[in-house]
């Protein structure tokens, strides 16, 4: 177990201290299949370009993603037209997006891809035939339809709020996630969801889109998104981008990435060497046993971090606070709400404070992990039998020697369950950590969710169900060590 | 070791609003064993703790030998007071060579000394030595509460104070013990107070007494006088 922290550790400085010779060029993306794509060519370009690339894909979203940018934490990534002036900067007048992103925000955009994505609302061929669905108002007269949207739609300004004042309707929508949405009208659990024009799937499964007769949606169209003060060669190489896609091949490209087994770098690789833009494809982009010993440790060192900063700040307070019941309970409550917070929201939230990557993933499973550990802290030492705590005293010892020989191991049972519920919190909860580029065995997980891919998602549960079962073990040795058999807790 | 007097002086002791000792005075005897006798809630626990600095005297103060009970006092005055209490609280962590020498280790005694100091006291106690190695909820009653005063008896303390520790015995364990206080005396006279509510105990074991009642002194006495009043006492 040490070893394997020690080689994490050592994996991690190795890399931060090999990428600093070249320029180096941050490409973000958002966690959709096409959002891959897209960040995929901008990389490869660049890196036939001679430049190196970190590639920072997996953002959780489009305020995840233009956080990241912001900050600098990232600097460039593929986004669209209607999700810029909509979105981000609420604007009226789409002809102000270039002025308003550069007084505001100090960024820039490339001109179109040259497809549109636009957003649309899409059926079963069935159900279109069956009720005479073509337009988006013609849903006015089925009440009944059972929607799900993803949860961005849903919030969004150009989503499902407005556009139902717009036409008017009377259902309601349930959120889920994008990728899952379609399994869902597959499996006639849903009625209608919304999809990208682009979309692979809406070939493939021969759904209807609706036609927006009342142009509801904005356009959207794909373009690079950058800081103004990225390298001037790197914004020449974005300039390959525009124009060269086309709608049809898009949807192909998606098509591809889903359906014909190809990993995003794969399929970007071929387009460009159609494209004669590549030579030929140099790198092998598939998923082999290194990434998920890679990512794993990844997984691990998020979750080692993490719970040490929680023991090392937790236990303290804990032993602290044993003495101040009212105040002891106060903080529990305080730690208790941070753990209310979604995992995914507290991770947005540290975006503005502390960028994306690993110090950002860390904090957030810091805070997840502090509770139990707290709690188990303060309710471990006030469990104390409280004649021998007054024995101590009584024969002698002080008080510091009767919290570390008498009060710290008799509580130290309970004390180290609420370690190890962190622990196991935290190698769950740093599966999200891929949402804010941190990596982690969540990379796996989050593409495989967009892409629909089980055999990608278990790639990545598999290794973080073995790691929470190392842990449990490795913990379980420690009370062995710790803790005489007779005082351990039941249930272990 | 010599035992040292303990000398209680106008002592007032409360739990908030309730007194509990009212202007106690006594002066326990060098080397010998003075019963403190009462009934529960008369005071004569409080009486152990002040003594010790569990419990804080409102007003009045207390000596042992020469040194008076205060903040800056106390710790070094614990490690001169052996205590033993009902139920022997042994620490359940410790194994019980661990648990008799934890003083030892505290006060920086030397590790070879430490050992010869248990199995000693382990001879005298009765206890098998065997026994170093297991936890005190492996023994029984009877033989924990040896380990007990083992440990009471770590430092050779001229002063032992005992807090009813042989209430939850059975009879036979009782006597056994009783014999080996006894033993204990015969070799080196300390000062011990011993709280309990048992006449027979007082009378067996005890040189001297005080009887509380009610946060006061009601008699003292030596063991004459004790068992001259046995049907004042029994009757209450």
């Amino acid at each position: 177990m040490r070893k394997l922290i020690y080689i994490a550790i050592f994996s991690l400085v190795a890399k931060v201290s090999f990428s600093q010779q070249k320029p180096v060029i941050k490409v973000g993306a958002k966690h959709f299949n096409e959002g891959y794509i897209l960040a995929e060519l901008i990389s490869q370009l660049l890196e036939n370009d001679g430049f190196i690339v970190e590639r920072k894909f997996n953002l959780g979203g489009t305020s995840v993603a233009f956080e990241a940018l912001r900050t600098g934490e990232i600097d460039v990534y593929p986004e669209y037209t209607g999700t810029i002036s909509e979105e981000i900067l609420h604007l009226k007048d789409e002809a102000q997006l270039k002025e308003t992103l550069a007084a505001k925000y100090d960024l820039e955009i490339s001109k179109p891809y040259g497809f549109s994505n636009s957003y649309a609302l899409v059926v079963s061929t069935g159900l279109s035939k069956k009720s005479a669905l073509k337009k988006i108002s013609d849903i006015l007269a089925y009440p009944e339809l059972r929607i799900g949207f993803s949860n961005e739609f849903i919030k969004r300004r150009d989503g499902w709020e407005n556009l139902k004042t717009v036409y008017n309707l009377p259902q309601s929508a349930r959120g889920l996630e994008h990728g899952l949405a379609y399994k869902a009208i597959l499996e006639n659990e849903i009625d209608l969801t919304d999809a990208y024009t682009t979309d692979g799937e809406i070939a493939k499964y021969k759904l209807v889109v609706l036609q927006d007769d009342r142009h509801f949606f904005p356009d959207y169209y794909a373009l690079s998104l950058y800081a103004q003060k990225l390298n001037a060669g790197a914004k020449q190489v974005l300039k390959k981008l525009e124009g060269l896609v086309s709608e049809k091949e898009m949807q192909k490209m998606n098509a591809e990435a889903l359906f014909a087994n190809k990993t995003h770098a794969e399929v970007a690789n071929e387009f460009l060497v159609k494209k004669g833009l590549l030579n030929k494809t140099t790198n092998n982009y598939g998923y082999g046993f290194g990434d998920i010993l890679t990512q794993s440790l990844v997984h691990l060192k998020l979750t080692l971090i993490s719970l040490l900063l929680a023991i090392a700040f937790g236990l303290p307070l804990g032993m602290w606070l044993r003495n101040y019941p009212m105040l002891a309970k106060m903080v529990v409550y305080i730690a208790g709400i941070l753990q209310t917070i979604p995992s995914i929201a507290l991770l947005a939230l540290m975006i503005p404070l502390l960028g994306i990557g690993t110090v950002p993933a860390v904090v957030a499973l810091f805070l997840y992990a502090l509770l139990p550990v707290l709690r188990g802290t303060i309710t471990g030492l006030r469990a104390v039998d409280a004649q021998l705590k007054k024995v101590a005293t009584a024969i002698g010892l002080n008080s510091k020697q009767k919290l570390w020989m008498v009060e710290m191991p008799l509580a130290m049972p309970v004390i180290l369950t609420g370690i190890r519920t962190a622990a196991v919190i935290s190698v769950g909860t740093a599966t999200l950590a891929a949402f804010i580029g941190a990596g982690g065995l969540g990379e796996f997980i989050v593409t495989g969710l967009a892409l629909n891919n089980t055999q990608l998602i278990l790639m990545g549960a598999i290794p973080a169900a073995v790691l929470a079962v190392l842990i449990e073990l490795f913990f379980e040795w420690i009370e062995w060590l710790l803790v005489p058999r007779h005082l351990r807790q039941k249930s272990s | 070791m010599e035992g040292l007097e303990i000398r209680v002086e106008n002592v007032v002791c409360a739990y908030g609003s309730k007194t509990v000792l009212d202007r106690v005075s006594h002066t326990f005897s060098k080397g010998a064993v003075t019963a403190v006798l009462g009934r529960s809630g008369s005071g004569k626990s409080t009486m152990l703790q002040v003594i010790n600095g569990l419990k804080k005297a409102k007003s009045g103060r207390i000596l042992v030998g020469n040194d008076e009970v205060n903040d800056s006092t106390i710790q070094a005055l614990r490690l001169k007071t052996g205590f033993v209490i009902q139920h022997t609280g042994l620490f359940p962590h410790m194994r019980v060579a661990k648990n008799i020498s934890l003083l030892g280790q505290l006060t920086g005694m030397d590790e070879r000394e430490m050992h010869a100091r248990v199995d000693e006291l382990m001879n005298i106690s009765l206890l098998p030595l065997s026994y170093k190695e297991k936890y005190p909820h492996e023994l029984s009653g009877g033989e924990q509460q040896r380990v007990g005063l083992c440990r009471a008896l770590f430092l050779e303390p001229p002063v032992l104070l005992m807090d009813e520790p042989f209430a939850s015995l059975d009879y036979v364990t009782k006597q056994s013990l009783y014999t080996y206080v006894e033993d204990l005396q015969k070799r080196n006279a300390r000062t011990i107070i011993l709280i309990t509510h048992d006449f027979d105990e007082a009378v067996r074991l005890a040189d001297e007494f005080v009887w509380i009642e009610n946060g006061v002194v009601r008699e003292t006495g030596n063991k004459e006088k004790l068992m001259s009043i046995k049907p004042l006492y029994l009757q209450g």
